[in-house]
């Protein structure tokens, strides 16, 4: 990974480099929704891999519900972090199966508003920074954006699937918060850098969070992967 | 958060060799009939 931020305060911050920051700021090993996990812990006989997917299915709705088509809206109100500020983010994330995905960022750093539009459709995707026109995003954006997408959006529904379109490391016990957990990893039969490890309560089942890594779009001078 | 019958995160923390780049404090989810198809058009 190549990368940098040329941001140094809100007085300072140019368009370009706003709209790069908020591009990347979605492209890096990720922690979604999860707490740090301490170290690892023994104890407790591991179950199978299909009997922990179960639970975790059965806590999060079912395997009907999870399976659903579902065309979603995810709004998201938070901070981005850059160096040692913090600017509001908002962020509207959109998903009309099968294959659409769409997201709109609006970061505010004192009187500067820099709107971020990306889009892919199939295997094709753009991205617009404010005014300017919407630029194609290269197959690998396009590939890291969707992967992206998918996290924010269905998450907990790629339980449904992932028996079928993921192999699976057998579950090893770990510490995540104030959580005895297993954590497994998941490598997507079809597409090797759809992988991630995901960390499952061991008395509830509840997805705790899960790491991965995207790769998308960056803007400017600066590069990410 | 329960989105027609899903228990979903709410919280989300994205992190950049080991730093934190997003923190997203809360989040709505809602499950619509149809996408808006003018935000998957490259120029609308």
């Amino acid at each position: 990974m190549k990368t940098s931020l040329p941001i140094a305060g809100p007085v300072r911050v140019a368009p370009w480099a706003l709209a790069s920051a908020l591009c990347f700021a979605f492209g890096f090993l990720a922690s979604a929704w999860m707490m740090a996990p301490s170290a690892a812990i023994g104890g407790d006989k591991a179950p199978s891999a299909k009997s922990i997917i179960e639970k975790a299915t059965a806590f999060h709705g079912g395997a009907k519900a999870l399976g659903r088509e579902l065309a979603i809206v995810r709004t998201e109100e938070g901070d981005m972090v850059m160096g040692d500020e913090k600017v509001t983010l908002k962020c509207e994330w959109q998903f009309q199966p099968p294959d659409k995905r769409a997201v709109q960022s609006i970061v505010k750093i004192g009187a500067l508003q820099m709107n971020v539009m990306q889009a892919v459709v199939g295997d094709k995707g753009w991205v617009k920074v404010g005014p300017a026109l919407a630029a194609d995003l290269t197959t690998e954006q396009v590939h890291g954006l969707s992967w992206e997408h998918d996290n924010h959006v269905k998450n907990v529904q790629l339980l449904a699937t992932v028996e079928r379109t993921h192999s699976m490391t057998a579950p090893s016990p770990i510490r995540i918060g104030d959580r005895d957990a297993w954590q497994m990893h998941f490598t997507d039969k079809k597409d090797k850098t759809r992988a991630f490890t995901a960390f499952f309560d061991k008395a509830t089942g509840q997805v705790l969070g899960d790491e991965t890594e995207r790769v998308v779009a960056a803007l400017g001078s600066n590069n990410s992967r | 958060m329960d989105v027609d019958g899903i228990k979903m995160p709410e919280t989300m923390t994205i992190y950049r060799d080991g730093a934190t780049v997003v923190e997203v404090r809360k989040a709505q989810v809602r499950v619509v009939k149809t996408i808006d198809p003018k935000l998957f058009l490259k120029n609308n």
